[in-house]
């Protein structure tokens, strides 16, 4: 996997192209419509009881729910990262909202979250970021499995999304100043 | 969309990302031209992987387009990082639709690498995303 570290001199270009509606080639064009079908075909896998075997979409959902908790448990102690971590939070909340086709719930404010939710936060920021960092590889290689055995072309294709903005969450945190 | 056509569409997504590559490359010195280095040889090893694909499954790969257009002027490093940011991020699509269509070891292979490509974008500058496009901002 390239994840290499990320010098500064790489992290100055502050936006991505900002000019008219660019195309490099027809083959690329389209992922814009991709998106659209994927965030409003709401996955038909979330039931209401309890089902003998949870489907993968399912475990998903809990782990993002999971993930919320570490960065709602990180920013409650370490309020200075907020700024940072808070963006990359709420996209675990879109992760969900795709998943499950609910709007997106964005749950108790960080600072409401105790202490106790996640158990494994740090006061310790360089600690706690890496913490974030191994839990967003972790669920990267998970939605990857997830997307192999998924019940639908469709979920299979909103998991490797999420497994591609968790994957992308890992340069990010590398970046945060600790 | 068939498995032949989501591979196809990978395989001109990556041209392009192999054009864009070459270009931006040109512009970045020290540690950034290494990285595009890199990442150019990444994306020639993912054009040749799904083109092996379609031919092992009796389709013939596209061609690549005789030429691309640029969404911007590439004359800076900064415009070099955006438009490698760009192109990966455009690809992240093209490998969803292509987890989509196919299964097994095509289908994680095709995850694996969407998540690979957002990686280096948000590596070249641009912001993680929940869903990433390559959409111009």
């Amino acid at each position: 996997m390239t994840d290499p570290g990320v010098p500064a001199s790489v992290r100055d270009t502050p936006r991505i192209v900002t000019r008219r509606q660019g195309l490099i080639g027809a083959a690329l064009l389209g992922t814009a419509a991709v998106i659209g079908a994927c965030s409003s075909s709401p996955t038909p896998d979330s039931p209401t009881g309890a089902a003998p075997s949870p489907s993968p979409a399912d475990v998903v959902v809990a782990d993002e729910r999971a993930l919320i908790a570490l960065y709602d448990e990180t920013i409650a102690t370490l309020p200075s990262l907020r700024t940072a971590l808070q963006p990359l939070r709420d996209q675990h909340v879109e992760h969900i909202a795709a998943l499950t086709g609910a709007a997106p719930d964005p749950g108790p404010a960080a600072s409401s979250a105790g202490p106790s939710a996640a158990g494994s936060s740090t006061a310790d920021p360089k600690a706690a970021v890496q913490a974030l960092i191994a839990a967003e590889r972790a669920a990267m290689r998970q939605r990857i499995d997830a997307c192999v055995v998924a019940p639908s072309p469709e979920v299979a294709r909103t998991l490797a999304f999420i497994a591609a903005s968790e994957g992308s969450h890992i340069p990010a945190l590398k970046d945060v100043p600790v | 969309m068939t498995p032949s056509e989501a591979l196809a569409a990978v395989v001109s997504g990556e041209d392009a990302a192999i054009f864009g590559y070459s270009v931006a490359g040109a512009h970045l010195a020290d540690g950034g031209r290494r990285r595009a280095l890199t990442g150019l040889d990444a994306h020639r090893a993912n054009r040749d992987r799904a083109a092996a694909d379609l031919v092992a499954a009796s389709a013939t790969p596209p061609p690549p387009a005789p030429a691309y257009e640029l969404p911007a002027d590439v004359d800076s490093a900064a415009a070099a990082r955006a438009l490698m940011a760009l192109v990966d991020n455009r690809l992240v699509g093209l490998y969803a639709d292509a987890a989509a269509a196919t299964t097994d070891a095509d289908r994680r292979w095709a995850a694996r690498t969407g998540a690979e490509c957002a990686m280096r974008a948000v590596i070249w500058g641009a912001p993680p995303q929940a869903f990433p496009t390559g959409s111009v901002q």
